[in-house]
């Protein structure tokens, strides 16, 4: 390829030190995207010979964590998820009034350690399986947030959105977690139904 | 203490725990958790939760095999 022979050795080894690098984040992500690792794996891959074809368009010195997270994103959302069954799709705005702080408050004057009896007794998997259950613009606002660290600005840039849907969408987000996340509780019988 | 500053830490809730407001609205807010019990714990729970988020979900390692295929690829996309 043409446009392949101007990259100097130097920039394949850059990109091979600095990129590959970051090879757990992004798998982790598509996992969370895809919520199945051959596909997850197909589009770490997939997003590994787009980075390294667009390449020539990164600016050394900026967020490289954040510009691969783009193309990943990106990637996700034009074809993996054509491909994929969503979760039956509750509505976001159920989930709007659910009050964590709240819940827990309540039962604190029940019981002094709600929180811990909440909150500790939750796994990996139940975050995992709640998170994979979020409708995907939720699913992944709150990962990228919370689980990458990306700022709203970042964000907003990753997904081509306004600061404004970012925050929308991590404040739902987190609400209908939340609340999956209580009635799995509830289900334990740790907490009474919402 | 007063209603109107609780209603603006809970309108800035996420922003605060996010850090994503300004210095001079982190400052004022933080002023009024001294004072606000209430907000203070609520603070404390969503903080406690974002954390358990990212403690639940963090550290995936891409498997070995992956990494030899993504090399590969990279090594035939380069020839």
């Amino acid at each position: 390829m043409s446009a392949r022979s101007q990259i100097s050795r130097d920039d394949i080894r850059r990109f091979e030190e600095d990129a590959l690098e970051l090879m757990g984040p992004l798998y982790g992500a598509a996992l969370r995207y895809t919520r199945n690792p051959s596909d997850a794996e197909d589009l770490v891959q997939e997003t590994y010979l787009r980075a390294y074809r667009a390449w020539d368009q990164f600016e050394p010195g900026t967020n490289l964590k954040a510009w691969l997270f783009r193309i990943l994103t990106n990637l996700f959302i034009s074809s993996y998820r054509k491909k994929q069954r969503e979760p039956v799709v509750v509505s976001a705005d159920e989930h709007e009034e659910f009050d964590l702080y709240s819940r827990l408050a309540d039962r604190r004057a029940l019981d002094g350690s709600a929180e811990s009896i909440v909150l500790d007794q939750i796994v990996d998997d139940d975050v995992k399986s709640a998170l994979a259950d979020l409708p995907e613009n939720f699913r992944i606002a709150v990962l990228l947030a919370d689980v990458e660290g990306f700022s709203y600005k970042e964000i907003a840039e990753i997904l081509a959105i306004p600061i404004g849907t970012v925050m929308s969408r991590l404040f739902r987000g987190r609400k209908a977690l939340q609340k999956a996340l209580w009635n799995l509780a509830a289900e334990r019988g740790l907490v009474e139904a919402p | 203490m007063n209603k109107p500053d609780c209603d603006e830490l809970i309108a800035k809730l996420y922003q605060f725990i996010d850090g994503e407001l300004s210095r001079d609205e982190t400052v004022a807010l933080k002023r009024h958790l001294e004072g606000c019990g209430p907000c203070l714990e609520r603070i404390q729970v969503e903080e406690r939760f974002k954390l358990l988020i990212k403690t639940k979900c963090r550290g995936e390692q891409a498997p070995e095999l992956l990494v030899e295929k993504v090399k590969a690829a990279l090594q035939a996309e380069m020839e």
